[in-house]
């Protein structure tokens, strides 16, 4: 199979299979985290759709210093970011949306909704945050493409990532008892030490 | 106890060796640091769990909903002065440049 780079470098000089081989390799993916940005799938198509026509049309500006993967992905979610502004104007700062903080935890959880719950709070997260943390655990990008992807230094693509976490941890620990996560034995050893 | 970010960076392997091999030692004898350890890689699991694109994997593993994909793609690439309406491509009509992994 042939490595990305060299497929990018054929698609330059003008072999539009080579950038076909592309699409095929990352669209998956990239609907994936358009998705998750825009929440609606013919949107999310409509983002990777635009995005791999703006990578074609900014290849021969590609100069191959990140990956083609960190590349598309950052134009990907650019373009959902605008995509979700340009539909949702009320949604204009995205980055400050919140959303009701009066949830019963204890009742959502007797219901069985805690996956809801999670992604209520990771939609709360700022949205370099929650970025940040999609790309790390659901697209196991190392931090080092986590930061070609956002164009932000190591340190803080990692940062972002941290912060995610803990406040994650801070609101769903502290909210719906840690203890709850826990096995059975690890649970028994709590209850001795105290 | 050691600071939460430090066990983040040993939960991701971003510590230096020395640092990961001090951790290491920490947790044989601190449970309080092994639960803030075991509690982190719970979490991460569950938010794992709880990836919102899930909700279109079984559209995504239809070979032929990313043909169609692939095809629009390509023919947006190719004729950019299409319209909506030209995109509706029938995978009979898919550029020829369609890659011998749609066509099996």
């Amino acid at each position: 199979m042939e490595a990305d780079n060299t497929l990018v470098q054929k698609a330059k000089e003008g072999d539009v299979s080579a950038f076909s081989e592309l699409v095929v390799r990352h669209q998956k993916c990239l609907l994936r985290l358009a998705y998750r940005v825009v929440g609606d799938l013919e949107i999310a198509q409509d983002v990777v759709q635009e995005s791999f026509m703006k990578a074609y049309q900014k290849l021969s500006g590609f100069e191959g210093r990140s990956a083609f993967k960190s590349w598309v992905y950052q134009i990907t979610l650019n373009t959902a970011k605008n995509k979700l502004r340009g539909k949702n104007p009320e949604l204009v700062d995205i980055e400050k949306t919140q959303i009701a903080d009066s949830i019963d935890w204890v009742g959502n959880i007797m219901n069985g909704d805690l996956k809801d719950i999670i992604q209520i709070e990771v939609d709360k997260l700022p949205l370099k945050q929650r970025t940040a943390l999609s790309l790390r655990i659901f697209e196991d990008l190392s931090f080092s493409e986590i930061a070609e992807v956002m164009k932000c230094p190591y340190d803080t693509a990692k940062a972002n990532y941290r912060h995610a976490l803990m406040k994650l941890r801070h609101t769903l620990g502290d909210q719906m008892e840690v203890r709850a996560f826990l096995p059975d034995d690890m649970n028994q050893r709590l209850e001795a030490d105290a | 106890m050691r600071k939460l970010e430090d066990w983040i960076d040993f939960m991701e392997e971003e510590c230096t060796p020395r640092k990961q091999a001090q951790l290491k030692m920490l947790l044989k004898f601190s449970f309080a640091d092994r639960l803030i350890l075991d509690n982190l890689r719970r979490l991460r699991q569950l938010i794992k769990l709880c990836d919102r694109a899930d909700a279109i994997e079984g559209v995504l593993s239809q070979k032929e909903f990313l043909q169609k994909s692939h095809a629009q793609i390509m023919e947006k690439i190719t004729n950019p002065s299409r319209t909506c309406q030209d995109d509706a491509l029938s995978p009979e009509r898919g550029p020829s440049h369609f890659p011998e992994t749609y066509k099996r």
